[in-house]
C-alpha cells in the first residue's frame, strides 16, 4: 500500500511539473528556440577582405539591432577574428528604429504586453460612451486584430444581459476600427493580440 | 490507482488551460461626452399643419438631463425619412452615434395618425429598433414623449421618464388661500389640481399603477388618509384611528398600505390591508417611528425613528420584523426613499447645519450628498433610479420649489412652478407603458 502512494505522489509530482511547465509558468519557450534555428541568420557580405600575408588581427562589428523578441541574442562585444575571416555586419531586421529603441529597456514580456493593453484601453476608453445602466454589469467581447491594428472581427462572449450596454462597447470598438502604436514583435502580436478579450465595466 | 492517476492528470492538464487562456483588457471608464442623437424631422404628409413637432419635443426630453446631445435640423447635411436614403458616412462627419428618421403618415381613420421611426446605429450602420404607432392627432405631444421614452431605454438601457408625473402639495402663498394637491408632466407642462382643500394636504404617494394616489388630508379637522382615483377624481377614506393617521406608502403589489398611527400613545408603523379595511401594528416602540417606504421587492420598509435620541433611518424586514438601524452619520437623518435596485436608498442628511440629500449605498455604506440647496426635504425617486425631485427654498425668491438632481450629481435642475408653494412631491411609477 506504501509503495502505491509513494508512486501516485512522484507521479502527482512529475504531472504537476509537466502542467506547470506547458501553461509556461517557467517561461520556457521551446518553439521560438527553435525557430531561431530554422532562421536564416540576418546577415549579409558587405564586402570581402583579398587573402592577406601579414597576421594582422580584425575587428568583428556587431550592431545589435536585434529585437530582444528574437533569440538567442548577441551580446555587444568586440571579438577577435582570424585575418582570413570576413566582416559581417549584422543588419537589424526590425522594421521600425524607434521601437528598437524603447526596447532596450528591456521589458519583460509581461510588461510590454500590460504596456500595449494600457494602449489599446486608451484608445477604446476615448470613444467609449457608458450609457446610464445599472451598477455591475459587464460585458466581454473577442476581437481579431491583425499586425496593423485593423480590428477584423468583435464578436460578444458574455453579453451583460442589457443590451444597450453591450451596444455601447460594440460601438466603442467600431469607432475605433483600427488601434494605433501597437507596433510590437510578430511573436508578442500572435501570442496575446491576434485573439483578446475586452470587458467593459461601467 | 491507475484511472485516479489518469483522472488528476486530466483535472491538472485542463486547468492548465487557465493559464493558457486569452488577454483579457478591462475597460472600467468611458469618456464623459455626452451620447450625441440626430432626430430627422418626420415626414409629414397630412394636410394640416402639425401642431407639435415631435423632433422638438423629443430634443427637449433628451436633453433635459444632459446625457445626450440633440443635433439641431440646420447643422444636418440631409434629411433622410427611409433607412435607405441615409448617407452614414454623413452622419459619422457629425459625430453622431444614433440617427433617429421617420414619418407621420395619414390613417384611414379620421383624426389617426400613424407614426413609424427607426433608431439606427451610425458606428455600425445597423438598425437598433424600428416601430409603428397609431394615436390620435391629439395625443401628438403624448406620443412625442413615449418616443423620447423609448429612445432613451433602448440607448441608455433604462426605462425613459418622460412620460412620467410629479404630484405635489401646493400650500396657500400670498393670493392663495387653500392647500392644492397638483400633478404635472416633469417638464412643467400639462399641471392641473386634484383635490382642493383649505386644510391641510400632506405626503402624496402613487399607487404602483400608477392609477391612484393616497395622501393625508385635515378636512375633517383630524389627519385621515384618503385614495384618489385619477381618472374619475373619486375618493375613499381608510379607516380612521384616534390620533394620527399619517404617511401612507404603497405596497409593491398594490395589496397594502403601511401609514403611521398613534393611537398606541405615539406614533407607530401599521400596514393598511386595502380589501379588508384594517390595520395591524408593524413596529412597537416608545419612541416615534414615521416616515416609512416599502423596498422594490416589498420584503422590507425603511422609516425614520427617534429611538436610539437622534432620528435615523431603521430598516424592518416584513416577515421576521426585524429592525436594524441604517444610519450613523450625523444627528439628522430623515424621510428615506429606496432607488428601484433596493440596494441604496436616498434620505434628508443634516450636515453642518444644513439639510441636504443624501445617496447611500447600503451594501458599501457610501454616503453622498447629491444636493447644494438647503432647506432640501422630502425626495423623491423617478422610476427610473436616475433623477430625484425635492423640496427647497429658492433662495433668490425666497419661494418654495420643486428642484431636481441626477443620481451621479451631475445635472440640476428646478421645476418651473407656478405658485411658489409646492411641496412634498412624489414621482409617479411608469405611466403610458403600451
Amino acid at each position: 500500500m506504501q509503495n502505491l502512494f509513494a508512486g501516485f505522489f512522484i507521479s502527482l509530482l512529475i504531472h504537476t511539473g509537466l502542467v506547470l511547465s506547458l501553461s509556461n509558468i517557467f517561461n520556457i519557450d521551446l518553439l521560438n528556440f527553435q525557430a531561431d534555428y530554422a532562421a536564416p541568420i540576418p546577415a549579409y557580405l558587405v564586402f570581402e577582405q583579398p587573402a592577406l600575408t601579414s597576421k594582422k588581427e580584425y575587428k568583428r562589428i556587431v550592431i545589435n539591432d536585434v529585437t530582444p523578441e528574437s533569440k538567442p541574442k548577441i551580446d555587444i562585444k568586440e571579438m577577435v577574428l582570424k585575418p582570413d575571416q570576413e566582416i559581417l555586419i549584422l543588419e537589424s531586421k526590425a522594421t521600425k528604429p524607434n521601437i528598437v529603441k524603447k526596447n532596450k529597456i528591456n521589458l519583460s514580456e509581461k510588461n510590454r504586453i500590460l504596456f500595449f493593453s494600457s494602449v489599446i484601453e486608451g484608445q477604446i476608453r476615448a470613444v467609449w460612451k457608458k450609457p446610464i445602466v445599472p451598477e455591475g454589469l459587464s460585458v466581454e467581447l473577442v476581437l481579431s486584430m491583425v499586425p496593423t491594428g485593423e480590428i477584423l472581427d468583435v464578436k460578444i462572449k458574455r453579453p451583460s444581459g442589457n443590451e444597450a450596454f453591450d451596444r455601447s462597447a460594440l460601438i466603442a470598438v467600431a469607432k475605433v476600427k483600427k488601434f494605433e502604436n501597437l507596433s510590437m514583435s510578430a511573436k508578442l502580436f500572435d501570442d496575446n493580440f491576434r485573439n483578446f478579450s475586452l470587458i467593459f465595466r461601467p | 490507482m491507475k484511472h485516479l492517476n489518469k483522472i488528476i492528470f486530466f483535472l491538472l492538464f485542463f486547468s492548465s488551460s487557465y493559464f493558457y487562456s486569452q488577454l483579457r483588457i478591462e475597460i472600467t471608464g468611458g469618456t464623459d461626452e455626452p451620447i450625441k442623437v440626430a432626430m430627422v424631422p418626420f415626414e409629414w404628409t397630412l394636410d394640416l399643419a402639425p401642431p407639435f413637432y415631435l423632433h422638438e419635443i423629443v430634443k427637449k426630453d433628451l436633453e433635459s438631463f444632459a446625457e445626450f446631445s440633440v443635433l439641431n435640423p440646420e447643422d444636418m447635411l440631409s434629411y433622410p425619412t427611409l433607412e435607405e436614403e441615409v448617407s452614414y458616412r454623413d452622419w459619422r462627419l457629425l459625430k453622431v452615434d444614433y440617427l433617429i428618421i421617420g414619418s407621420v403618415l395619414k390613417s384611414e381613420i379620421e383624426g389617426e395618425v400613424n407614426i413609424s421611426y427607426s433608431i439606427l446605429d451610425v458606428s455600425r450602420q445597423k438598425n437598433v429598433h424600428k416601430a409603428l404607432m397609431m394615436g390620435s392627432l391629439g395625443s401628438l405631444n403624448r406620443i412625442g414623449h413615449n418616443i423620447s421614452d423609448r429612445i432613451y431605454e433602448k440607448i441608455n438601457g433604462i426605462p425613459g421618464i418622460f412620460s412620467t408625473k410629479i404630484a405635489y402639495v401646493d400650500k396657500p402663498v400670498a393670493n392663495k388661500e387653500s392647500y392644492d394637491l397638483r400633478i404635472t408632466d416633469i417638464n412643467g407642462e400639462g399641471d392641473l389640481s386634484l383635490f382642493l382643500s383649505s386644510q391641510p394636504i400632506l405626503s402624496p404617494d402613487w399607487s404602483p399603477d400608477g392609477k391612484q394616489i393616497a395622501y393625508v388630508s385635515f378636512e375633517e379637522g383630524t389627519s385621515r388618509i384618503y385614495i384618489q382615483e385619477l381618472s374619475t377624481g373619486n375618493r375613499r377614506a381608510l379607516k380612521h384611528e384616534k390620533g394620527i393617521n399619517s404617511s401612507p406608502s404603497w405596497s409593491p403589489d398594490g395589496n397594502f398600505l403601511t401609514g403611521v398611527l398613534s393611537k398606541g400613545g405615539n406614533p407607530d408603523l401599521y400596514l393598511y390591508d386595502l380589501k379588508n379595511n384594517n390595520w395591524k401594528q408593524l413596529t412597537d416602540h416608545y419612541g416615534i417611528d414615521t416616515e416609512p417606504d416599502w423596498s422594490p421587492n416589498g420584503k422590507s420598509l425603511i422609516f425614520t425613528s427617534n429611538r436610539s435620541g437622534s432620528p435615523q433611518i431603521y430598516e424592518i424586514n416584513i416577515s421576521s420584523m426585524r429592525v436594524k438601524r441604517k444610519t450613523f452619520e450625523g444627528t439628522y437623518n430623515a424621510r428615506a426613499r429606496y432607488l428601484p435596485d433596493g440596494k441604496k436608498i436616498i434620505y434628508v442628511h443634516r450636515r453642518k447645519g444644513v439639510f441636504h440629500i443624501a445617496l447611500h449605498n447600503l451594501k458599501t455604506g457610501k454616503i453622498s450628498i447629491l444636493t447644494d440647496t438647503f432647506l432640501d426635504e422630502s425626495p423623491s425617486v423617478a422610476p427610473n433610479g436616475n433623477v430625484i425631485i425635492y423640496a427647497t427654498k429658492d433662495k433668490t425668491t425666497d419661494t418654495d420649489v420643486l428642484a431636481g438632481v441626477t443620481i451621479n450629481g451631475k445635472t440640476k435642475f428646478i421645476l418651473p412652478s407656478a405658485s411658489g408653494g409646492a411641496r412634498e412631491p412624489a414621482w409617479s411609477p411608469i405611466l403610458d407603458k403600451y
